[in-house]
């Protein structure tokens, strides 16, 4: 009997896994199996699921022909500038918002709330102006404190389950140690919530990797533009690059993913279990 | 010893003097450009076309930077609030019209009138930017449209290559004909989607019904709700009634790749499509064919017609020279030819000379089309834009153009089936409130 | 002793403080200040980017409250936040726990979940807008040869389905991001918990309902406070697939103020729907949070 059980639960944890994946993949296979298909092929009324010519034309036109390179150069500096920052300043609000005590602390949980009830447009028609004034306009840095302004509310946000599941007594424990506020804070607390500050660091990079509002109005010269920016040139008006919207949109996702594959390992049960004990 | 000391100061004295002087402090003019054509082989032209430039002109040195219509608006106005607005930027009527309202953009007749003198310029061209008594911007090409259509399709289904439909009447009969023939699952591909396609399309029936006027003979006086509107509706209709399904959220590429899948018979689209149809279809050149806008029987010959200029902000003296002298050094027909194939078939010449440059023709792609594209300049003569048919520009006209009420009018009656009349006034009061 | 050496330590209000400092500094500046502006836009009646304008009181907030549309366009954004939470929370939940079995392949997907939320909007908007056109997308194409349906469906062209198929695109866009956050949340779970269960007869059933839920609860209130204010919050994507359309269809609030700013250029009224955006955003929150504490309490 139990074998006959055992066999369901993983008839069904399969199926459940494919529905997943076929949810999550259609629509990338889709995109992926079209940056191969040579341009006719590609707007043909009648699709083609497994292309019957195979071509890398929209690989190395894009590349050629549009600042490609460029482009993804700058958003990852801008990702990568607004995700350290994020680390660090929600690291370090996390642990005065939920582990200290003092007044107002919920004032600035709130408050970091409140940021995100306002439409992102006209946030902008009052960005501009400021930044016009300290010259940062074109200029990626901009982008970067923009991103930090909003990522970074909502990581604070992430940190709260991470932060307090870390029971009290580790500090205590600590603290009869000899161990100082800030010892406390770097050597053993932060370690204990890795995945946390995993996650609100992949999240800040992606956010910050994708933005397209404020990063098309803030930059104007073709060498600062990120990726989304600059994909968007031909992606709008009267004609469409087809094979440049497949490729570019590939190329786009195979950083993160390649990266996702190294933090992956913060995602392992067990890692924080182990420690707590 | 001391001689020695009094030499080197008057040596230094001099270099001083010297290194300060006008002679040597002779920077070179610094002109930045904004433009809104962001297709990379366009900018690689113009990219082209200022090297020359600056090749034959090294005291003058322009920079270009690009960015798509949805942002134009905000940035420039943001950089202008700013203060950092650049010293040109290439645009629309429409376009001109809101940024004017800033009052930065600084009237340029000196340099139309420099250019008309040496080239005939349409008036089509330069009529949008001329009210207020001033020219707000300089004229450089046109778009408008064709009714294109496939020889293929016309000889399966028994009909002439060479004759398109002229009338209203003769576009749906043959429409009839060829689905009926099943040569095309549907007849024309009409985007409807609250973006200038949608416009567009409708506006170019409209001129051909002579209902080109959304306003009187005074710039506050709204006529669009007219007995020929109406009439230009319920026939728009007929056409969408042909128009595959989905086709309520077209913009610019659907109808041109139902025309290229053969999914259309007919597409009624910029010159824009040549592009399209030339990199990236599985016909022919030779298979596409075009004809004038068709037209009803007591109609005109007409198109939407949008003639992109270059505006100017600077208001130092030195940099307007600059300005004027990139513009006249652009007007020649040969130079003009080849900026105008940044992107052959949509950029159409302003200036009788452009149109007869070499350059121009000379183009391998422009050879392809060369009778579509002739075309194309011939129906540009009876082109016209809505809100600017008339000698005064309402300032709010931006109001109108942004909220695509002609697609709207259409959306009205379609989504909620009320009848064109209906449609055509609720529009008409709406363009009232937003002039108000 | 460790009671006075914790009040000492843990309670001294000046750390707090300066752990918090920046990050509000920062978002303060970046943030509050535009919220500010638009407060006081809203009393002017400024039209076009870059005008003054003059203090017309309330009529902004007069005139909004008696349009139709911004009536239409909060219901709209109702049933828009709505069902993307609730799709793009059991999406992700379900996604979360598929993850955190263990099967083969497991590694893998996990380096995939987050694709859809890597490609940009922009990106993303055009291939879905091209994947499910009637005529010319591949959705339809499927659908139809698999005969699913007899004939094409305007996803994205008719009224009916317009909103379903937005919420749809943006759910699929969303959920591997929200269960990136439960996932993470899921693995804080001592395993230990599961073993002892497990030893105790408990079914997977019993030890979701009270193992897995009852840690995951804090989290998840949390994350669907987050959904619910960044799914109002869209605009990007609506306004790539649909402009808003067809008609005003997919017009919630985002699109009514972008609308009202840069198409018929009344910023003043824009600022002034924005307020009211914030003010009914505020309210929402307020109670959502006051509930989660005392239900906490």
């Amino acid at each position: 009997m139990n074998t006959v059980k055992q066999f369901f639960q993983t008839l069904i944890k399969y199926l459940a896994v494919l529905l997943l994946l076929f949810i999550l993949v259609s629509p990338i296979y889709w995109i992926f199996v079209s940056s191969f298909k040579p341009t006719p092929e590609l707007i043909r009324v009648t699709p083609t699921f497994i292309p019957h010519t195979l071509t890398l034309f929209h690989y190395l036109g894009l590349l050629k022909e549009t600042n490609f390179m460029r482009y993804f150069l700058n958003s990852i500096y801008v990702a990568t500038g607004s995700s350290l920052l994020v680390v660090i300043l929600t690291s370090l609000a996390g642990y005065s918002i939920y582990r200290c005590r003092y007044i107002g602390r919920y004032f600035f949980f709130h408050m970091l709330l409140a940021i995100y009830i306002f439409p992102r447009v006209l946030l902008l028609l009052s960005l501009y102006p400021v930044f016009a004034k300290v010259n940062l306009v074109d200029n990626l840095l901009s982008l970067v404190i923009t991103y930090v302004g909003i990522t970074a509310p909502f990581n604070v946000w992430i940190m709260r389950a991470f932060f307090t599941s870390v029971p009290l007594e580790l500090e205590d424990a600590a603290l009869v140690d000899g161990a100082n506020r800030l010892q406390i804070l770097f050597k053993i607390f932060l370690p204990l919530v890795a995945p946390g500050i995993a996650a609100v660091a992949i999240n800040s990079f992606l956010m910050s990797y994708g933005e397209y509002l404020f990063a098309s109005i803030l930059i104007i010269s073709d060498e600062y533009k990120t990726l989304p920016v600059g994909m968007a040139q031909f992606l709008q008006g009267y004609e469409i690059s087809w094979g440049w919207l497949a490729s570019g949109s590939v190329l786009i996702i195979l950083p993160p993913v390649i990266g996702f594959a190294f933090l992956g390992k913060y995602f392992i049960k067990g890692l924080t279990a182990g420690a707590i004990k | 010893m001391k001689k020695l000391k009094v030499v080197v100061l008057m040596v230094s004295a001099v270099a001083l003097v010297l290194s300060i002087s006008p002679v040597y402090a002779k920077n070179p003019v610094k002109l930045i450009l904004w433009h809104q054509e962001q297709p990379p082989h366009r900018v690689k032209r113009y990219q082209e076309i200022l090297d020359m430039f600056m090749k034959e002109y090294p005291d003058i040195n322009i920079v270009q930077h690009v960015q798509t219509w949805g942002e134009a608006y905000t940035k420039t106005m943001g950089a202008i609030q700013a203060g950092k607005a650049p010293d040109f930027q290439f645009t629309t009527p429409d376009f001109a019209a809101n940024i004017k309202r800033s009052g930065a953009v600084q009237p340029i007749d000196e340099i139309i009138q420099l250019l008309q003198e040496k080239y005939h310029i349409y008036e089509s061209a330069s009529a949008p930017y001329h009210y207020e008594g001033h020219y707000w911007a300089v004229p450089l090409y046109g778009m408008n449209h064709l009714l294109y259509y496939r020889k293929s399709v016309f000889k399966e289904g028994g009909l002439d290559p060479k004759n398109p439909p002229v009338t209203w009447t003769a576009l749906l009969n043959t429409i009839n004909r060829l689905v009926a023939a099943e040569v095309v699952p549907h007849g024309i591909g009409v985007p409807v989607s609250k973006t200038y396609a949608g416009d567009q399309f409708i506006y170019s029936l409209l001129v051909t019904n002579k209902a080109e006027h959304l306003f009187g003979e005074k710039k506050d006086e709204i006529i669009f709700d007219n007995p020929k509107t109406i009439e230009t509706y319920e026939f728009w209709k007929k056409l969408y009634d042909t128009s595959p399904l989905g086709s309520l959220a077209w913009q610019w590429v659907e109808p041109q790749l139902a025309l290229i899948g053969k999914e259309t018979a007919f597409g009624i689209i910029l010159g824009g499509f040549l592009g399209h149809w030339d990199g990236q279809a599985e016909a022919l050149p030779e298979d596409l064919a075009a004809g004038f806008v068709p037209r009803p029987e007591d109609g005109q010959s007409g198109t939407v017609y949008y003639s992109n200029g270059v505006m100017l902000y600077t208001k130092d003296k030195a940099k307007q020279e600059a300005v004027k002298t990139f513009l006249e050094y652009l007007f020649q027909p040969e130079v003009m030819g080849y900026f105008l194939n940044a992107q052959p078939g949509l950029f159409l010449p302003i200036t009788k000379e452009a149109s007869e440059a070499d350059s121009y023709w000379s183009d391998p792609m422009v050879q392809r089309y060369a009778d579509i594209i002739k075309l194309e300049i011939e129906q540009s003569r009876y082109g016209k834009l809505y809100g600017f048919t008339r000698d005064e520009v309402n300032p709010n006209i931006g109001r109108i153009a942004g909220q695509y009420l002609l697609a709207q009018t259409a959306q009205k009656m379609v989504i909620e089936g009320v009848s064109a009349e209906e449609a055509v006034k609720w529009a008409a009061d709406k363009m009232r409130e937003a002039i108000r | 002793m460790i009671e006075k050496i914790k009040r000492k330590v843990l309670e001294d209000p000046l750390f707090g403080y300066f752990l918090v400092a920046p990050i509000v500094l920062w978002v303060f500046a970046t943030l509050f200040y535009p919220l500010l502006r638009a407060i006081y836009m809203s009393f002017l009646n400024i039209e076009f980017l870059g005008e003054r304008g003059r203090f017309i009181g309330w009529e902004n907030y007069a005139r909004i409250l008696g349009d139709k549309e911004f009536g239409l366009s909060f219901i709209r954004t109702l049933i828009w936040s709505g069902a993307n939470v609730l799709l793009q929370i059991i999406l992700a939940f379900f996604a979360a726990l598929v993850l955190d079995l263990e099967f083969k392949g497991q590694k893998f997907i996990r380096n995939w979940i987050l694709l859809p939320w890597v490609i940009p909007v922009i990106v993303l908007a055009m291939i879905f807008r091209w994947m499910l056109d009637p005529s010319l997308g591949v959705v339809n194409y499927v659908l139809e040869k698999t005969n699913i349906v007899s004939s094409p469906i305007p996803f994205l062209g008719s009224v009916d389905w317009v909103m379903i198929t937005a919420i749809l695109v943006n759910t699929w866009r969303w959920f591997p991001f929200y269960a990136v956050m439960i996932l993470a949340t899921l693995q804080i779970i001592p395993v230990q918990l599961y073993e002892a269960a497990k030893i105790d007869g408990a079914s997977p059933f019993q030890q979701f309902c009270y193992i897995t839920l009852p840690h995951i609860m804090p989290v998840l209130v949390t994350v669907i406070l987050i959904c619910s204010l960044w799914a109002v919050n869209v605009f990007d994507m609506i306004w790539l697939l649909t402009r808003g359309g067809p008609g005003n269809a997919t017009q919630t609030f985002p699109i009514f103020i972008y609308q009202k700013g840069f198409q018929e250029y009344r910023l003043s009224q824009a600022a002034t729907a924005a307020v009211f955006m914030f003010i009914l955003l505020l309210i929402y929150g307020t109670v959502y949070l006051r509930t989660i504490t005392l239900e906490e309490k």
